[in-house]
């Protein structure tokens, strides 16, 4: 039986100390012992949103959050916007516009376009409807009477909603670097660490992961924060998406990673998967990776007995397979810094949004004197691994048009992709070359 | 006057406060968690079965195998071919075997593995093209009209042939199918859940337990979505929480994990089409020949009416004097396809409308025109010599979504675009014949109550269902409307089996008529009923009221809604095959990026004539949804299946479109009224999604040059068809 813990939260604005399974999912109490029945499931693995809640101010997938993650924090479920027969703006809204049919979904898209409201200043445009709810599926109304509705609620600034004192124990919910170290040493081999938890919680439904055997590494400092040096920038493990996102120091030394991230999920997947787990997670088509092999980024890893650097072309040895030994917790990634790089990234998905690449390009180049001086080219989702395409670059260097051309006809040597239920091996190497033209295009029209 | 107002749903309120009670919202004390063992073959026989084991599990309180059945091993659909659990032999991937109830979720998972099943596995049909040339026909519909080879024995005709093929496609309502059912205490059971047909449920849990349909009620809860998907599908859940409720003795939760849904629950056929129509030199069309084969999976189910329909709109909404059809749906060894959203028409339209363009492309005329030309009017006949002698507003369509889209402009402009992203423009019509038709009249009438309380407020039960699609905001109106009521005054109720007769399915666009007219026949007595104590009196609804009441009127009645008779031969496929017709017209603007083979689809018009719209909001509401399910099925959807088994069972795998892949979606309703219907009504449920594909791939044809046979249109095919189109000189 998995053990019962202790945690503290608010909900809709209530403090909560609430005795729950390690393995009980956000979801779950809200909708077992809170009865908190407005937040549905809808396939318990991040992908339709329909359990979207806002916790500390962010859109979230409560399908994909072990409950004691939410220790000290501020949930919001759709139980909280109305009271009574008063609704919330963007309640009225969506009943005024008809955007409401079968209503399973709608709970979750008026949380998801809540988190967006709560952040913006003005309406929103029709294009930040659709990223706001991009997380969001609905198969009754086409989409369209919901940007309506939420395009035309403006925006009133709700204060924060208040938080708890966090109250869940430090064997499963660690505060530094060090406990959650000796938590790797004493349960060696039980135990696995949970961050954002988008990969490993869908792996649990799958009955591939075993939910009771996990421990939280949000709370470790440690991992948190993107910070420079005088030649590195540090990315700490569990930084998240939406945090990479807006970071201005990612985005002049590492171009490529921002872009990528944009593509990760939709709004609740990127507020909670985090950098260190997508490197952690080891998947061939994993957003975040091309653009750190085109950065030479170095991972951090750390045991209880050793701290190591690995380079992050060798932290891989095949699909979902990488070098951290189960003792080992990634802590953050370091990048150096170079001046003047210039990055893209680009990618296909099987749709605009929540779409696990089918194949992507990162590409990161410098110049000097109206030549290319420095380029690295890497690849998701045509090898067993992210693939650095090293003849495609050294193409790169000769410049001019030749440049191009050795390029593509390099890359198409240096993919070995295959046929899946995603696509095929014959496209995937055909746009490998497509993109590396268009980021190539990019990278010298900045 | 309520009809045609933008009404507000009256469900909209609980829906966005999230108060609103989906199945898996209900909480009973003492419930016990069902679940189902599968097969994991596409084929075998069960040698042995042996669940000893598996009963003495702790916290396991029921077993139940196809041999502890107390009724019959039966989910009568049309033929009696679908089992309960599987006996002697699983013929699908996720068959059900055997049934258990438990106390925890850990109880149950150990419980069903503890089951032991010793499979002989045996060859699986798997391909619909092999199990037709073995024989393996679960339904074979023809149409013969004029001569059709006999017509096409001309030189001066254009004539074209081709061979279309159309995917699954996966429902994908959000809510997963589940079902609670409780013993009543009184020796019968209740069943509560998700689902389109609840009188579908009653017939297969009475047959189950082996009881009569009076003790057996069924209420559905508020539902997640159907389309299609919770017609005939939820029979079997709902059957197998009854059984497990009434063997333990206690109320059983069984909720479907979206993975469990998406391998086992109903789809889209598979179809494939081959199609040769003839065209005179001045674009009339003369004849069309028609060989249509859908994949039926391991089980009947709704196979055969599927295939009816796809068969009598062949050739779309078009005047055709020689028509051949063939048409047949197979059993293979994999899982059962039945009702979704058009219902048979999507897969033969999109290969009508695609043979529509190549003929236009051959003639060297406007598509648009092409099908101005040949479209249905009234006074016409359909390819079934149905004479349709009123409402048909095909010709309205199509001009509207030629005007809306600025059509004759867009069409000469995209074709000078060069460059990679190239811009395209294509359309499609099609028909819809509403309600059951021919095939389903035994289940065409409908009943509605109608029960106005003293404080005037008004109760109205109907046995069709709300499912997301406005049925009770609609049904309100109309309520509001006969009635001569406040619109806020009436409530209409959940479905209940208890409260109303038998009224058939929730399906094939026939609730707004077949409900509605139910409810205009109560209210008409019940107004009969008022008038000699209100007329030529003026007095508001409410005294209204209050003055019958003191006079002990009694005001409720009951409506019982018939459709007019219609005759159908179906030997030679000839007669009316439905009481009426919705029509429907889209025009599809796209950008096709010929490097990547991606489409963008970027703006849809969609115009529909319904007849008289009852609600605009809710009639927008269907059109934006059904073209954005059509534009999944025309880009990015379908199963992909090995050794029978559905390799893409979740939303990650399976793909449909997010709100990012969401173009404008212009809905245009015109409104030719239908003298039977109510207030003009016809239906309109399902020619959203039925015209979408078609001319997706016309706008990508007019794009690029390369016109797809198949769909979806996914990059790859699109690629691979222009690296070929570049390849042929």
């Amino acid at each position: 039986m998995p053990d019962t813990i202790d945690f503290a939260c608010s909900v809709n604005g209530e403090y909560r100390r609430l005795r729950v399974r390690t393995d009980q999912r956000l979801i779950d109490v809200l909708r077992n012992d809170l009865r908190l029945t407005g937040t549905k499931e809808g396939c318990g693995k991040g992908e339709c949103g329909a359990c979207t809640v806002i916790v500390d101010g962010k859109a979230v997938d409560s399908c994909l959050m072990l409950a004691y993650q939410a220790d000290g924090a501020a949930i919001e479920t759709i139980e909280g916007l109305s009271q009574g027969d008063r609704l919330h703006p963007l309640q009225e809204a969506f009943v005024e516009h008809g955007a409401s049919q079968c209503g399973i979904c709608i709970p979750g898209m008026i949380m998801a376009a809540k988190a967006y409201l709560d952040q913006a200043e003005t309406p929103l445009s029709l294009d930040q409807v659709r990223g706001a709810l991009a997380g969001n599926l609905c198969r009754c109304t086409g989409y369209s009477k919901i940007f309506t509705a939420v395009s035309r609620v403006a925006p009133s600034p709700s204060p924060p909603a208040a938080s708890a004192e966090p109250a869940a124990p430090l064997y499963f919910r660690p505060r530094s670097l060090e406990e959650a170290l000796e938590i790797l040493v004493q349960r060696a081999g039980e135990v696995r660490p949970i961050a954002g938890g988008t990969d490993i919680l869908v792996a649990a439904k799958d009955g591939k992961a075993t939910p009771a055997a996990l421990f939280d590494l949000t709370a470790v400092p440690e991992l948190r924060g993107i910070e420079e040096t005088a030649h590195e920038v540090r990315i700490g493990a569990a930084v998240t998406h939406a945090e990479i996102l807006t970071s201005p120091l990612v985005a002049r030394y590492v171009p490529a990673l921002p872009l990528a991230c944009a593509w990760i999920g939709g709004p609740q997947i990127r507020n909670r998967g985090t950098l260190g787990g997508n490197i952690a997670h080891g998947s061939p088509a994993g957003d975040t990776i091309p653009p750190l092999y085109t950065a030479d980024a170095r991972v951090e890893v750390v045991s209880v007995s050793d701290r190591r650097d690995v380079m992050i072309s060798d932290f891989f040895v095949g699909p979902r397979q990488t070098v951290l030994a189960p003792d080992e917790l990634i802590v953050a990634v370091r990048i150096p810094k170079r001046a003047g790089v210039r990055g893209a990234f680009l990618r296909l998905g099987q749709r605009q949004a929540q779409a696990i690449s089918k194949v992507s390009v990162a590409v990161a180049m410098t110049f000097r004197g109206g030549q290319p001086e420095w380029a690295r080219v890497a690849l998701g989702a045509v090898a067993p691994t992210v693939i650095r395409a090293p003849e495609t670059e050294r193409a790169l260097l000769a410049g001019g048009y030749e440049g191009l051309r050795g390029a593509l006809e390099a890359i198409r040597n240096e993919v070995r992709p295959i046929d899946d239920i995603r696509s095929t091996r014959e496209y995937r190497r055909e746009m490998a070359a497509v993109l590396l033209e268009r980021a190539i295009r990019q990278i010298v029209e900045a | 006057m309520s009809v045609g107002q933008r009404m507000r749903r009256p469900d909209a309120p609980d829906k966005v406060k999230g108060t609103a009670l989906y199945v898996d919202d209900l909480a009973f004390a003492g419930s016990l968690l069902g679940g189902v063992l599968r097969s994991p073959h596409a084929h075998a026989r069960i040698a042995d079965l042996d669940v000893t084991q598996a009963r003495s599990v702790p916290g396991v309180r029921a077993v139940i195998t196809a041999k502890s059945l107390p009724g019959k091993n039966l989910i009568p659909v049309i033929q009696a071919d679908w089992p309960i659990l599987a006996a002697q032999y699983v013929r699908h991937v996720g068959e059900a075997v055997a049934l258990v109830a438990a106390e925890t979720p850990e109880a149950l998972r150990q419980g069903l593995a503890s089951i032991v099943v010793d499979y002989e596995p045996l060859a699986a049909m798997l391909d619909m093209e092999q199990a037709l040339a073995s024989g393996e026909i679960m339904a074979h519909w023809k149409i013969r009209r004029g001569e059709a080879s006999v017509a096409m024995m001309r030189s001066d005709l254009v004539i074209v042939e081709e061979s279309y093929h159309t995917p699954y496609q996966e429902h994908a309502y959000i809510e997963p199918n589940g079902m609670i059912a409780l013993p009543d205490g009184a020796g019968g059971v209740i069943v509560y859940g998700s689902m389109q047909c609840p009188f579908y449920v009653q017939k297969a849990v009475a047959t189950a337990l082996g009881t009569n349909l009076n003790r057996v009620r069924v209420v559905q809860t508020v539902t997640g979505g159907g389309f299609g998907g919770k017609e005939d599908a939820p029979s079997a859940p709902g059957a197998h929480a009854a059984l497990l409720a009434m063997a333990a003795g206690a109320p059983v939760r069984l909720i479907l994990t979206r993975e469990e849904d998406m391998a086992v629950m109903s789809k889209r056929h598979p179809g494939r089409i081959r199609m040769r129509t003839a065209v005179t030199q001045d674009g009339y069309l003369l004849a069309s020949e028609v060989d249509y084969l859908l994949d039926g999976g391991a089980y009947a189910t709704l196979s055969p009416v599927v295939l009816f329909r796809g068969t009598v709109h062949a050739c779309g909404p078009y005047r055709v004097p020689n028509v051949k059809v063939d048409a047949r749906v197979v059993r293979t060894h994999k899982v059962p396809c039945g009702a979704f959203r058009g219902f048979g028409e999507p897969q033969i339209v999109f290969a009508a409308e695609s043979q529509m363009d190549l003929l236009a492309d051959r003639l060297g005329m406007d598509p648009l025109e092409l099908r101005r030309r040949n479209a249905l009017d009234v006074g016409d006949e359909t390819i079934t010599g149905h004479k349709l002698t009123s409402s048909v507003g095909l010709r309205e369509v199509l001009s509207k979504v030629a005007e809306s889209s600025d059509w004759l402009r867009k069409r000469k402009e995209y074709a000078t675009d060069s460059g990679p992203v190239r811009r395209g423009i294509g359309v499609a019509a099609c028909y819809y014949g509403v309600g059951l038709g021919a095939m389903g009249k035994h289940m065409n009438p409908a009943g509605a109550s109608v029960v106005v309380s003293a404080d005037g407020s008004v109760t109205v039960a109907v046995g069709t269902t709300e499912m997301g699609q406005g049925m009770i905001t609609v049904l309100s109106q109309i309520t509001a409307e006969a009635l001569g009521c406040p619109v806020e005054l009436v409530r209409v109720v959940e479905a209940d089996t208890s409260r109303v007769p038998d009224s058939g399915p929730t399906v094939a666009s026939r609730t707004t008529v077949m409900s509605g007219n139910a409810i205009r026949e109560a209210a008409t007595k019940i107004r009969a009923a008022m008038q000699a104590f209100t007329s030529d009196r003026g007095l508001s609804w409410k005294d209204a009221v209050t003055a019958c009441v003191q006079n002990q009127v009694g005001l409720a009645a009951f409506g019982w809604s018939v459709p007019p008779d219609t005759s159908f031969d179906l030997t030679n496929g000839q007669g009316e095959a439905y009481i009426c017709y919705s029509f429907s017209a889209n025009v599809v603007e796209a950008e096709v990026d010929t490097a990547t083979g991606e489409t963008r689809v970027k703006k849809v018009h969609s115009a529909h004539d319904a007849g008289r719209i009852i609600n605009p909001t809710t009639a927008e509401g269907q059109v934006e949804g059904g073209v954005v399910q059509g534009l999944g099925y025309a880009l990015m959807e379908e199963h992909v299946l090995r050794d029978g088994r559905i390799l893409n069972d979740q939303f990650s795998t399976y793909i449909i479109p997010t709100p990012m892949d969401t173009p404008e979606i212009k809905s245009i309703l015109v409104e030719h009224h239908y003298p039977w219907g109510p207030y003009g009504a016809k239906g309109l449920g399902e020619t959203p999604i039925i015209g979408v594909a078609p001319a997706v791939t016309a706008a990508i044809a007019h794009a690029t040059g390369v016109r797809l046979t198949e769909i979806p249109a996914t990059p790859e095919r699109v690629f691979a068809a222009l690296r070929k189109k570049a390849a042929t000189p």
